[in-house]
């Protein structure tokens, strides 16, 4: 399905800052989480509908910071 | 599974939507549980045979005489709606005794060149509306093996299809009973449209099956929202 077709939603996705912070790379920061490339490119596109508890996790031990670092609400 | 803990990336590892399109191990990987089977190759079987009797009826037109698509030179309706029957009836198909026989009627008639064109559009109808069934068929189940059977086109094929085959059907038995009941009372005096009001005339499965068809595709459609639901999830 096309991200157009999902559900509009309000949440912005900082994985460009968090890594740009870090010195970090996509393909590292996927390697030391333990999801794919893809997958982890599909959330930083802000294209994902869902994150899992556990790959939030371990986004958040990897980059040593909170959920709301990573994630914010941006009202419409 | 500790948090995280999933199998890292893998070179040129399919991404998550590339999951729609089946496989013969797609199904909960087992392998041998094809979800298009054993439809497609029942269709692709009868189209098959379908086309190979076409193009011998085609060659055969070209080079055989008398082979070949003619107006027929006398109408033959049938009203299976009628019956009737008495002692000539009986003597003519010999009934023993205590025995009655209630015939239907076919009136076969030297019919004009139009109701021998509604005669034959009437009978191609029918035929059409089949071999269009099965075309439908067909390339629905192409494209939910190219795309994946979880998909909106799948959704969007199987909603089509139970429309044509619910629908059509009903429309069919109106022309039909429409055409019958014209060239039948051009035969008799009796009115001629009884078909229309006979029950047992009705196509019902194919109204039952496009029904289930539009319930099947209503199914689909939730389970390809899940599908896109888990495809999104990271």
């Amino acid at each position: 399905m096309a991200a157009d077709d999902a559900e509009p939603h309000g949440i912005e996705v900082h994985l460009d800052r968090l890594l740009a912070e870090r010195r970090m790379t996509l393909t590292e920061l996927a390697d030391q989480v333990g999801v794919t490339n893809v997958n982890l490119s599909v959330l930083k596109n802000g294209r994902a509908r869902a994150i899992r508890f556990s790959t939030l996790t371990r986004l958040c031990e990897v980059l040593e910071c909170q959920p709301g670092d990573l994630l914010s609400h941006r009202p419409k | 599974m500790r948090p995280g803990g999933r199998r890292p990336a893998a070179a040129g590892e399919a991404g998550p939507r590339d999951t729609a399109a089946p496989g013969p191990h797609s199904a909960a990987g087992k392998p041998g549980k094809d979800p298009l089977e054993p439809i497609e190759a029942a269709v692709t079987v009868v189209c098959t045979l379908g086309v190979l009797a076409l193009t011998l009826w085609a060659v055969l037109a070209v080079f055989v005489d008398g082979v070949g698509f003619y107006l027929p030179d006398r109408v033959c309706v049938a009203d299976p709606s009628t019956s009737g029957g008495g002692t000539a009836t009986e003597g003519m198909f010999g009934a023993g005794p205590g025995v009655d026989v209630e015939a239907r009627p076919t009136f076969c008639f030297d019919g004009s060149t139009g109701q021998r064109a509604l005669f034959i559009a009437t009978t191609q109808l029918v035929l059409l509306w089949h071999v269009g069934a099965l075309v439908m068929a067909w390339l629905l189940i192409r494209r939910a093996r190219k795309h994946g059977p979880f998909t909106r086109r799948t959704v969007r094929g199987l909603t089509l299809m139970g429309r044509y085959l619910a629908g059509g059907a009903v429309v069919l038995h109106l022309v039909e009973g429409l055409a019958h009941g014209v060239l039948i009372s051009h035969a008799t005096d009796y009115w001629g449209y009884a078909r229309l009001l006979d029950a047992t005339q009705v196509r019902w499965w194919p109204i039952f099956i496009g029904l289930g068809l539009l319930t099947f595709a209503r199914l689909i459609q939730l389970a390809t929202d899940m599908r896109e639901d888990l495809e999104g999830v990271v």
